[in-house]
């Protein structure tokens, strides 16, 4: 114990001594430790802390394994009854749905996101209540019998002041009175780590909330069912009990539940069909970082090599006098970690303050995304592993070096044996592969911002520019369908008259947006709907009249929805060209026909091909029926004007309250900053990458800086002598740079492969990477050229202006 | 061969301006063999210095082969020196990295000379000097007398018509001293002009003509005692 403090005691006065080495060495930790706690608190956040109810692995979301998207997880009402009385495996089985709700509050009616739960949703988490109590199955046995809700923490914090006499208290939730039966515990979200609720109702009132009764509804497949399966029952044999029954449920209702079949998953990420891509996104991010910390340890472990070169002499003075060998490598780990300690704090300081602005920030999407990325203790272990591993790390680099030291040469020479000259050193190698490192991060980074600038100029079949966009949810006001319909039309046309508008248009929801629905398509011949019938799905958009001018979408052939469109007329669509390639097998729709829910459709027009629920997908079809024939009560105005968004935004608020001063309007902005949830995974990949690619540039930079000005202090006497013998400055510059350069081709070349042979790791975090483009390569080059340059700018202006007088003449 | 016209060398210190040589004349013939002597910090080394073409910070004028080395570029200079000048050290100066053979080699990969014709010159430089046997060995691995014949061998592979000695026995006993400085009265038996800067009596007696120095002056010149006697009367 006394000569581990007097271990300590002598690395800090040794770093003490070197404070410019300390402080890099400490800044260079920092940034690897500090990204490697940001990474791994989120990846604890996401996919290793458990969700905030009791036993949360024994709780699983039902999904159907044979597709992709909301529709592999979503089930209709009675599926979920059916499931929740004849299995045998589950405890329990509860349903929740997404619903946007209209929360009357002292500054009107705020729209919220909540939760319509079954009513033993709360009892089957085993969540118990913060204020209040929670709903109960007595409280959900009839349409309208049970007008209650459940506030969230948050809601009951940021909306009600954290007034603890709110239980009891009548709200407004659409204009209808609610009673406030308690407050959910604070740490508990719901069951998505995402979207986070800020109200919860019992389902039973959905036709009141939503504004039409679906619960009955076979096809109405838009609810989660979550359980808990029973003690000792394994998600294997729940699998299978839940698919006896599926198959079951298919003889009987064969038009809407053939085929029907479940798996298993944890919730949180919308079942598992967020989970996958989440995952490998921060699998590719994890190794990311770990290269970045294996790239500081190598710079550090290269410096640890050259100083333990220069103190040769210390070290067989130490072994003459009787130090163990043992004993030294002990006082270098010690200084090495003394070194990792003091860059890790340094690190969780700067992550934590980076984590805590993640915590608070909220993506301007309109739906309630947060992600709450708080150290805990899971994160504090793993920094303090990681920085005590780092230390062990680059401070075993000297210890071949110390084992080898010969006292009797080092004593005489003054110095540890000459690394320098022809031989290839291990602090060489670890430059090449730090330098390797920095080249693949430096690949990574440029092929997101790449896959960016693809994102953001690929044609998405409207174009957003110039267009504000807001949300009016009649419902959310109580009003009626016909009521509903004519607010529209009036807002639409008293909007078309404001100045600098030059179209107006709206739509149930517009492509790329959080709220699209699917439905199949049938040929005009069919009879039986069954899913075995139908052609394909497809989203679909009711959309008015002005709509395709709005949007800035492109009428290929037919012609766009006009006023005589309406109920009383046949029914009519727009169809994009993947869509009419895919029912008719060519592009001339127009005059042809359809089914869907039933009904026999004219196609009147086809539109240019655009993107819908995803920047990255491949060509899509789509369908746009007139709201006019299809009704909707929420709609998305778009509005196409030479105004600024505010001046827009504010117009159109006037517009509406004038109209209705009771009506909500919600995501009113610019279309583009709208469409930012759909860019947010691409500008996340961008900003992580681009971190990333910075750290690799910067070490690379410390890196060959580190080892150029090394070589050239360690050389100048040799350079010095070269000079009197004749070589130029340019000679000499090359003798003293040349295997840096070298270093740097070579750890380029490596990082380049590697980043070609990494592109599905890169896929993973960005969509089509392409790692072989051209610009990507060229700008890889020139970026590790441009590294190479300023990294031994300062070296090679030593050289250049060595004195070899001065330098001989100290003999 | 050489001729320095008023040269002087100061250097720039906190207490003001040192100098190191003040007012120096002197010509030196092809053929000849110059000792210059005087105590430390007298200006033997920095006169050496600027014969070699090392220093550039000097006043006066320096002609070498008739070349104005005064109106030369850095550069020039440079090349100048690389084609008629070799330089041995007190310290050997031998790259402890290169073997025999590369550290005699090395002014000639500087020349851009063939590697065939490099390797021939290197054979027969070491052949003249009789250690064909020690063309591999290291540095480390040779006596002081040994690195210091390797260090001669270097400075006069390329036939230089100057070459320049700083001390080259300062670091030998005496034996090793003597051979060495046999070499040099051979060299210059055969042609080449040699200065070089010493504080021994004994090697100093090699040379056909000797010029002191003295805080910077020239204080007497064997070959122009009228010379050493107007810069004494310079100095006063």
């Amino acid at each position: 114990m006394t000569n581990l403090w007097k271990d300590l005691r002598y690395a800090l006065r040794r770093l003490r001594k070197s404070p410019g080495f300390a402080i890099t060495a400490i800044l260079t930790l920092a940034l690897g430790i500090g990204a490697n706690v940001v990474v791994f608190s989120i990846m604890n956040a996401l996919l290793l802390r458990p969700m905030s109810y009791p036993d949360a692995k024994q709780v699983y979301t039902l999904q159907h394994p044979q597709q992709d998207g909301i529709a592999a997880l979503a089930n209709s009402y009675p599926v979920y009854q059916d499931l929740r009385d004849r299995n045998t495996t589950f405890s329990a089985l509860a349903m929740y749905r997404f619903a946007h709700i209209g929360l009357e509050t002292r500054n009107g009616p705020q729209p919220v996101w909540g939760y319509e739960v079954s009513g033993n949703y709360f009892d089957m988490l085993g969540v118990q209540p913060y204020l209040g109590r929670l709903i109960h199955p007595e409280d959900d046995t009839a349409a309208g019998a049970s007008a209650y809700v459940v506030l969230s923490y948050r809601c009951w914090r940021d909306r009600f002041g954290g007034d603890k006499t709110v239980v009891g208290r009548i709200i407004h939730l659409n204009k209808v009175p609610y009673t406030v039966l308690g407050v959910a515990p604070k740490g508990f979200v719901g069951t998505e780590r995402f979207f986070w609720p800020e109200v919860f109702v019992p389902v039973m009132n959905q036709a009141q909330i939503e504004g039409y009764d679906w619960i009955h509804d076979r096809s109405e497949q838009d609810i989660f069912v979550i359980g808990r399966v029973k003690p000792g029952v394994t998600a294997a044999a729940a699998t299978a009990n839940l698919n006896a029954v599926a198959h079951q449920m298919a003889k009987e209702h064969p038009q809407t539940e053939d085929k029907l079949a479940f798996a298993l998953a944890q919730p949180g990420f919308l079942g598992n069909v967020l989970g996958g891509p989440v995952k490998a996104f921060m699998f590719g991010v994890v190794l990311l970082a770990a290269l970045v910390l294996l790239a500081v340890c190598a710079n550090l472990g290269g410096l640890f090599a050259a100083r333990t070169t220069d103190r040769a002499r210390e070290m067989a003075i130490r072994i003459a006098v009787g130090a163990g060998r043992p004993r030294l490598v002990r006082q270098l780990l010690t200084e090495a970690v003394v070194l990792s300690s003091l860059g890790g704090v340094a690190g969780c300081m700067v992550a934590f303050g980076l984590l805590r602005a993640l915590s608070n920030w909220q993506p301007a999407t309109g739906f309630p995304i947060q992600l709450v990325v708080a150290p805990d203790k899971l994160v504090y272990l793993f920094a303090f592993v990681v920085s005590l591993t780092a230390g062990v790390l680059f401070g075993s680099v000297p210890l071949r070096q110390i084992w080898n030291t010969d006292p009797v040469h080092a004593i005489k020479s003054g110095a540890g044996p000459l690394t320098l000259g022809r031989k290839w050193s291990l602090r060489d190698l670890l430059l090449s592969f730090q330098i390797a490192i920095c080249c693949l991060l430096v690949t990574a980074s440029l092929v997101a911002v790449r896959g960016l600038g693809r994102t953001l100029h690929t044609n998405l079949g409207f174009d957003p520019k110039g267009v504000t966009t807001g949300m009016v949810d009649l419902q959310l006001a109580n009003d009626s369908v016909t009521a509903a319909e004519q607010f529209q039309r009036r807002l639409a046309e008293q909007v078309s008259h404001l100045p600098g508008v030059t179209a107006v248009g709206y739509a149930s929801a517009p492509p790329l947006s959080l709220y699209s629905t699917h439905t199949s398509v049938y040929t005009e011949d069919t009879a039986d709907f069954s899913v075995k019938n139908q052609k394909f799905s497809t989203p679909f958009y009711k959309v008015s009249p002005g709509y395709m001018t709005a949007a800035g979408t492109r009428l290929i052939a037919g012609r766009n929805f006009a006023e005589q469109d309406n109920a009383k007329a046949p029914k009519v669509a727009i169809v994009n060209q993947t869509f009419a390639r895919k029912l008719f097998g060519t592009d001339d729709a127009v005059g042809r026909y359809m089914k869907i829910w039933g009904d026999k459709i004219e196609i009147v027009g086809v539109v240019e091909d655009g993107k819908y629920e995803s920047v990255s997908e491949d060509p899509t079809p789509a369908l746009f029926l007139s709201i006019m024939q299809f009704r909707n009560e929420q709609i998305f105005l778009l509005v196409r004007s030479t105004r600024n968004t505010g001046d827009m935004a504010a117009a159109i608020r006037d517009t509406i309250r004038r109209l209705d001063p009771n009506q909500p309007i919600s995501s009113l902005g610019s279309w583009q900053d709208a469409l930012e949830i759909m860019l947010l995974p691409a500008h996340v990949a961008t900003i992580a990458l681009g971190v990333f690619g910075a750290l690799g540039i910067l070490l690379a930079l410390t890196g060959i800086f580190g080892l150029a000005s090394y070589t050239v202090s360690r050389r100048m006497k040799e350079l010095g002598i070269r000079v009197a013998l004749g070589a130029s400055r340019v000679q000499v510059l090359g003798g003293a740079l040349h295997r840096p350069m070298v270093l740097l081709a070579f750890g380029s070349v490596v990082g380049l492969v590697l980043g070609v042979l990494a592109r599905s790791v890169l896929a993973s975090v960005v969509y089509g990477a392409k790692t072989n483009d051209p610009a990507v390569l060229v700008g890889v080059v020139f970026t590790m050229t441009l590294v190479g340059a300023l990294a031994t700018w300062a070296p090679a202006s030593r050289v250049l202006h060595l004195d070899p007088m001065r330098l001989l003449r100290q003999e | 061969m050489i001729a320095l016209n008023n040269v002087e060398r100061s250097y720039k210190s906190g207490a003001g301006q040192i100098w190191v040589l003040r007012r120096i004349h002197l010509d030196i013939q092809p053929g000849e063999f110059v000792t210059i002597m005087g105590p430390s910090g007298a200006g033997k080394s920095s006169l050496l210095n600027i014969l070699a073409m090392l220093d550039d910070h000097w006043q006066g004028e320096f002609f070498f082969q008739w070349q104005a080395v005064h109106t030369l570029q850095r550069k020039q200079r440079a090349e100048l020196a690389r084609r008629n000048i070799g330089m041995v050290f007190q310290s050997y100066h031998l790259l402890d990295d290169l073997t025999v053979a590369e550290n005699i080699d090395l002014p000639l990969t500087y020349k851009n000379i063939p590697a065939p014709e490099r390797q021939a010159m290197v054979a027969d430089i070491l052949d003249r000097f009789r250690i064909v046997a020690k063309k591999d060995l290291f540095p480390s691995q040779l006596s002081g007398g040994q690195q210091q014949l390797v260090g001669i061998a270097r400075a006069v592979i390329h036939n230089p018509a100057l070459l320049l000695a700083d001390e080259p026995t300062g670091n030998l006993h005496s034996t090793q001293a003597r051979e060495i400085m046999e070499l040099f009265r051979t060299l210059n038996q055969q042609g080449t002009t040699i200065v070089q800067v010493t504080h021994s009596e004994a090697n100093a007696a090699y040379g056909t003509r000797i010029v002191e120095l003295r805080d910077g002056w020239m204080t007497m010149d064997t070959k122009h005692p009228e010379l050493a006697a107007a810069s004494q009367g310079g100095r006063s």
